[in-house]
């Protein structure tokens, strides 16, 4: 078949369906003919009853009303009180008429619509009958009221004597009327029962032909549903062989794909799926055969990784030992570092005291300088002094050499006086020796002169000598101060340092302490390390297993 | 500074500065001591004989002096006097050997270079610090001398003739002393 499982199911639906929806609008159909049987007789029938009760009882009221009329100028014309007043009754009488009269026009019109309307022939027919008869009603209702307006005319004027007789025509008439509303009645009543053997036979034929409809269309679904299930269970059922096979394992075979249904979409893509599923078979082969061989390897690093942890655990013992080592040496180092901290303070104080020293020693000299500086001034105007004794030995000189000079122009002269002269030459010898003596003691002085400027000069030099040494005393002084109080500073250093070298071997201490804890858990790292090593190595094998189960599942696909 | 520093004695210092203060004192507030002293060598050299200075041959005595370092002598009866440290005033237009002239006494005399006139040296220049005051037949004249040292008496023995002969010297001493000729040096003065 050509057409697609979906739209034939949906086909069958389909005319099941429109079975159903024939079916049920012939019932339908059927029963609102029942319904337009039943109102038929329902509306107009019992209308008509109601209508001709109403008229009924019009009638009742009328004829009590006459007789109420009667009865109150009865009254008047006694003249006894207590009546009610005739002329207002005939009044409410007329009104009454009227009415009756609407009715009679009422039941007539509906009578009309009936028969116009009815379904049936039958029924037609006999509402044709009653128009007759009510149109005879109405003859009978005017005969009457005719003659109620003259019994009223009667009773007005008081003309009692032709009351009586006109009371036994209105009975009369009366009658009539009544004969003519009874024949309705009993018209209505036939009607009732012709609607209900109508109904009956309408509502027989309606069960009959709705069941046979019911069987056909029954007969009919079966029959399509059939048709529809043998089309898709048979190729179904091919297909479910085929998908059985491969389902054993055979990925060789292909789904035929002839139908254009979806049977057929279904088939193409199995085939999809079977090709998916071998090239799922085929990488999982290929992967199993490299799983193996990561699995092999792994075992075999897991082995050098085992190997390697005892390694590392000799290593973190060595550690070990060697932290304790350095942290032993380094509460050493603390303590030394202690010490020379304390070794320092007293240097600095001893630094101190040298300070002071020093500035004693440097006053001194300042003292010695001044001192000193006193005498080169003393000493320089004691030379001073001397210049002016120089002044007076080269006077002194002086004469000595004019005298020299008078000696020997004196030995000139007393040679030249030749033997008088002789006696003179002995002035002139004496004179002589003065002027020798003379320059001897400037020569003397001289000297002496000489060496007291050269003793002042050396004083100077010396004050001089003494004025640089104390100088150099001083810069020597300067310079220890400076070395003291660098000696100090770098005291004060070296203690700042040592300070720092115990905060640092503190430190260290700590660190060490941390070093020996990660140490340790190292230790532990490694002796996991090792358990998981052995885990892996047991995971590993298990994997390999797995490999093999995979290998073996996915040996049973032939491709 | 290993050497170990002595002690100052001030003490001593300050005695020795007391004594020397003592001396001084004395020595110039007339020390009886010192005055008795001076007045024994005064008359110790009053004592003494005579020493006859101008006894012997007179004539022969010279006075010996300095031009250029070099000594030499001239006849003490040739010389007039000896002055000091003249004020020589310098004529322009005169002979190189020609110093100048001295005022003596309110008479001008010419001073000759002693050291040019012999050809010892080339002009100095400098003052000459002495001048001889020599007799001349014309009128005295003046040479110029460095220094005059002494007046001495020699003996004929120490007299030599000098071996190569020169106008200017008339003879030597044993010690090198050289007598001038004054005739001989003084007679180109053009002056006359």
């Amino acid at each position: 078949m050509k057409m697609r499982i979906g739209s034939r199911i949906l086909a069958g639906f389909s005319l099941v369906l429109s079975l159903t929806v024939g079916l049920g609008w012939y019932g339908l159909a059927k029963l609102s003919e029942v319904n337009g049987r039943t109102s038929d007789v329902t509306e107009h029938d019992f209308l008509f009853l109601a209508l001709l009760q109403d008229i009924s009882h019009n009638q009742t009221q009328m004829r009590t009303l006459a007789g109420k009329v009667m009865t109150a100028s009865l009254l008047r014309r006694s003249r006894l009180t207590g009546g009610e007043d005739p002329l207002l009754l005939q009044g409410l009488w007329r009104q009454g008429s009227e009415r009756a009269i609407r009715l009679l026009d009422q039941a007539d019109a509906a009578a009309a619509e009936t028969e116009r309307a009815s379904p049936s022939v039958q029924r037609g027919s006999q509402y044709r009958k009653m128009r007759q008869t009510i149109r005879e009603t109405q003859d009978a209702l005017k005969d009457l009221g005719a003659d109620n307006e003259v019994q009223f005319g009667l009773i007005n004027r008081g003309e009692w004597e032709q009351l009586a007789a006109q009371t036994a025509r209105q009975d009369q008439l009366r009658q009539v009327f009544d004969g003519k509303i009874a024949a309705l009645v009993q018209l209505i009543r036939e009607q009732v029962e012709i609607g209900k053997a109508e109904m009956a036979s309408v509502y027989e034929e309606a069960r009959t032909s709705t069941l046979i409809a019911l069987a056909a269309a029954v007969l009919l679904g079966v029959l399509s549903s059939l048709v529809i299930q043998r089309s898709i269970t048979g190729p179904l059922c091919r297909f479910m062989e085929f998908v059985g096979r491969v389902g054993q394992g055979d990925l060789t075979q292909q789904a035929p794909v002839a139908r254009q249904d979806e049977l057929g979409d279904l088939a193409g893509s199995f085939n999809q799926m079977v090709a998916g599923l071998k090239d799922v078979a085929i990488q999982t082969r290929e992967a199993t055969e490299s799983l193996n061989a990561a699995t092999s390897e792994i075992l075999a690093s897991t082995q050098q990784q085992a190997a390697g942890t005892s390694e590392q655990a000799a290593a973190v013992q060595q550690t070990n030992a060697t932290m304790a080592e350095i942290s032993q040496s380094g509460s050493q180092i603390s303590e030394r570092a202690k010490q020379v901290a304390s070794a320092a303070e007293a240097t600095s104080a001893a630094g101190n005291a040298g300070l002071h020293a020093v500035l004693g020693t440097t006053r001194t000299m300042e003292a010695i300088r001044e001192q000193a500086e006193a005498v080169a001034e003393n000493v320089v105007s004691l030379s001073e002094k001397t210049q002016s004794i120089g002044e007076i030995i080269a006077t002194v000189n002086d004469v000595a050499e004019q005298s020299h000079l008078l000696a020997l122009n004196a030995a000139i002269e007393a040679s030249a006086a030749g033997d008088q002269g002789r006696r003179f030459a002995v002035v002139a010898s004496e004179i002589k020796n003065l002027a020798d003596q003379s320059k001897e003691a400037t020569v003397q002085v001289r000297a002496i002169l000489g060496d007291i400027q050269k003793g002042i000069n050396t004083s100077v030099m010396l004050t001089e000598e003494a004025v640089k040494r104390a100088e150099s005393g001083k810069q020597q002084a300067d310079a220890a101060d400076q070395a003291i109080r660098q000696l100090s500073g770098n005291i004060q250093q070296s203690v700042q340092a040592f300070q720092q070298i115990v905060a640092g071997a503190n430190q260290q201490q700590i660190g060490f302490d941390q070093v020996t804890q990660a140490i340790r858990n190292i230790g532990q790292a490694s002796e996991q390390t090792a358990n998981s090593t052995k885990q892996l190595e047991q995971a590993a094998a298990n994997v390999n297993a797995l490999g093999q189960q995979l290998r073996k599942a996915v040996e049973r696909y032939r491709l | 500074m290993s050497a170990a520093i002595k002690p100052v004695d001030w003490g001593r210092i300050h005695e020795r500065m007391r004594q020397s203060q003592v001396e001084l004192r004395n020595g110039l507030a007339d020390d009886p001591r010192h005055v008795q002293k001076i007045y024994r060598l005064r008359a110790a050299r009053l004592a003494r004989p005579e020493v006859p200075l101008a006894s012997a041959a007179a004539e022969s005595s010279i006075l010996v002096f300095l031009v250029n370092s070099e000594r030499y002598a001239v006849e003490l009866q040739q010389i007039i006097e000896v002055i000091a440290h003249p004020n020589i005033t310098f004529l322009p237009g005169s002979p190189r050997e020609l110093c100048g002239v001295i005022n003596v006494r309110g008479e001008i005399r010419p001073v000759w270079d002693t050291a040019l006139l012999l050809g010892l040296a080339e002009q100095t220049g400098r003052p000459p610090a002495y001048v001889l005051l020599l007799r001349r037949p014309s009128r005295p004249c003046g040479l110029s001398v460095d220094q005059v040292l002494q007046i001495r008496t020699p003996q004929p023995t120490d007299w030599q003739t000098p071996s190569t002969p020169s106008p200017f010297a008339k003879a030597i001493t044993s010690d090198l002393i050289t007598l001038l000729e004054t005739q001989a040096l003084l007679r180109e003065e053009p002056l006359g």
